[in-house]
């Protein structure tokens, strides 16, 4: 990769990025001699201070291993990955414990990541006797605090986390990782197992969280609706590739990836006189080989023999907008090249 | 001249565990007319796969319709014994659930299910059998039927094997097909091919088709009518562009503004300017 790695327009002072990833590279062997995975390929992107940046992939892209490299849960090939200023690949175990204060991290399940043993309050309490001195009747007054943060009833402190509902079970989770007072939290498919109506809830209240604490978040999505919601920007990834990052605005208008345009396209609004913007693309996700080229190419309708031969650099659409595509800044028309006949399984032969 | 396919009425259901029994659904109301989509929608527990289930008789253990009818073309289904039931589903009735992998069974080859699926129904020979699987394994837009045949469910992929399981659905040429979350768990573009072909399997088999989604983006670009369930009952009905553009009761109005989530968007721009 190139100097297109960083997104970032030039007038922002690198002090000012609370994430910044360059060349990260990871690959998972489950034996040794076994076949290789390659989870993430060159991925660059930076994060302001305050700042969403979403990113977004369908299964396989590689964007829940970004969320784990990032906090030095799963350990990196090759790249630089720097959170508030610090390289999370060069730190010792001991430093990146005393570092997860101030990163913290939400996953999808919110009943798996709460031990069943522990109380509401013992649960939110626990990063607070970990990291802070709080003690007895202060560490009790903190717990409040975080519970009346979330909107969580005092009461429901003595709760367990299988008699609270799964947007309950989430609050609590936010509630722990705002304990230690972090900069950063990488939120990892944060609504995706709840309900409509409590997803709207949770989502609201992660926004509100961020504009009062300044919060800078990483939202690992598969969903565009939820993407175009609460970010800023936006980071498309297909593969392990990153294939397009920019401006959420941007993006999601004005995408200049083809795959980006299918995705968009997937996406179904409630508004039945709103039809999908794009034609349906055939294939499926590829595990297994990977092309020479660009990783989408496969499934692409406007493959051209370039795109097999290398992968395509991320060349800028517009300001701080870029994409790994040969036909950036090129208008080109989907529903054109894409047949409207009844569905095959097209370019995906035989079995995956 | 639209013919009523599926006629729901008043339907009660609880479940009885040992000592106390609950009700579910607080009689159900839901009308599919021959040829169309319809929605049935609502979040968890609100009934909508206990509705699914009632209509097929595939209760849970201690689960009993205590009132209603259900009608299907002239029959009433509840009037069946069990026998009969196994009679309807998988040929009259296709049915097709979220995880494509547990709704086939690993120790067999998709050839040999689907030629299983046939058997039970249909009085054809072995060729006549094989050929009808192949046949319908194209008719799902799979290229390679001769290795998806061969193949075991471990062996496709999460949108192939949901092609597999409806073309096993609709191996018995059923003139209904219920599909209960049938895109949830699958990556975005893949939701959009299997719910493009459910589409235009339902124009060349004139099949009709209850679709049970939590989805509204679902219901709204692929369903003619929809039914908006909560808390076991049917809160609001009609054809979809009356039901989400013109929404009446307060709960389909929140369910709509929640998946659309425009006021956060709106919220956050406005705090930014």
């Amino acid at each position: 990769m190139t100097d297109a790695g960083t997104d970032a327009p030039d007038d922002v002072a690198a002090t000012d990025y609370a994430i910044v990833v360059e060349g990260l590279q990871k690959t998972f062997r489950a034996r040794r001699g076994q076949a290789e995975v390659v989870a993430i390929d060159d991925v660059s992107f930076v994060v302001e201070r305050g700042q969403t940046l979403g990113v977004v992939g369908e299964s396989g892209s590689g964007k829940s291993t970004v969320a784990r490299c990032l906090l030095g849960l799963t350990p990196v090939d090759a790249g630089r990955v720097e959170v508030l200023g610090r390289s999370i690949v060069d730190a010792k175990p001991k430093e990146l414990r005393s570092w997860r204060s101030e990163m913290q991290i939400v996953f999808q399940e919110p009943l798996e990541s709460l031990d069943p043993r522990y109380r509401v309050r013992d649960a939110i309490g626990e990063p607070l006797l970990l990291h802070t001195d709080l003690r007895g009747d202060q560490l009790q007054a903190r717990v409040e605090e975080l519970l009346e943060q979330v909107s969580l009833a005092t009461e429901l402190g003595a709760r367990y986390p299988h008699e609270l509902s799964g947007g309950q079970q989430q609050r609590v989770n936010i509630a722990r990782a705002l304990a230690t007072e972090p900069s950063v939290m990488v939120l990892d498919e944060p609504t995706a197992s709840l309900d409509v109506s409590v997803q709207a809830e949770v989502l609201a209240l992660l926004v509100d969280l961020q504009e009062r604490f300044g919060l800078t978040y990483l939202l690992i999505s598969h969903d565009l609706t939820t993407i175009r919601a609460v970010c800023d920007r936006v980071a498309v990834m297909y593969l392990g590739r990153l294939i397009e990052v920019g401006p959420v605005d941007q993006v999601l208008t004005k995408p200049e990836h083809p795959y980006t345009e299918f995705l968009i396209g997937a996406e179904l609004s409630v508004n039945p006189d709103v039809k999908p913007a794009a034609p349906v693309v055939q294939g499926e996700v590829r595990s297994g080989e990977r092309p020479s080229g660009c990783v989408f190419a496969p499934r692409c309708p406007l493959r051209m023999d370039a795109c097999e031969e290398a992968q395509p650099e991320l060349r800028a659409a517009s300001e701080g907008h870029v994409a790994a595509c040969l036909v950036v800044g090129n208008k080109h028309d989907l529903a054109s090249v894409v047949d409207d006949g009844p569905p095959p399984s097209g370019g995906h032969r035989g079995i995956n | 001249m639209s013919e009523l396919l599926l006629d729901v009425r008043g339907l009660e259901l609880e479940i009885a565990t040992r000592r106390t029994s609950t009700a579910i659904l607080h009689g159900v109301d839901l009308a599919l007319d021959a040829g169309q989509m319809h929605g049935l929608v609502g979040e968890t527990g609100s009934g909508k796969s206990m509705t699914a289930r009632a209509i097929v008789g595939l209760l849970p253990p201690g689960g009993r319709v205590t009132a209603g009818s259900v009608t299907f073309g002239d029959q009433d289904l509840l009037a069946k014994t069990e026998a009969e039931m196994r009679e309807v589903r998988g040929a009259a009735i296709g049915m097709i659930f979220q995880n494509p992998r547990t709704a086939l069974y690993p120790m067999l080859n998709i050839e040999q299910q689907m030629s299983n699926v046939i058997k039970s129904h249909l009085d054809l020979d072995k060729a006549e059998r094989v050929a009808r699987v192949r046949e319908h394994l194209g008719l799902v837009g799979i290229d390679d039927v001769d290795r998806v045949a061969k193949a075991y469910p471990h062996e496709l992929s999460g949108g192939m094997a949901q092609r597999a399981v409806i073309a096993m659905a609709l191996v018995c040429g059923p003139s209904l097909l219920i599909a209960d979350e049938p895109t949830t768990g699958l990556d975005a573009t893949i939701q959009r091919q299997i719910l493009e072909l459910i589409r235009s399997l339902q124009d060349q088999l004139t099949l009709s088709v209850l679709i049970i989604t939590h989805d509204l983006g679902v219901v709204a670009q692929y369903c003619d009518t929809v039914s908006v369930m909560t808390e076991g009952r049917v809160v609001e009905d009609g054809a979809v562009r009356s039901v989400l553009l013109e929404p009446a009761e307060e709960y389909t109005k929140k369910l709509i503004a929640a998946s659309d989530l425009g006021d956060i968007r709106k919220k956050r721009l406005a705090a930014q300017q």
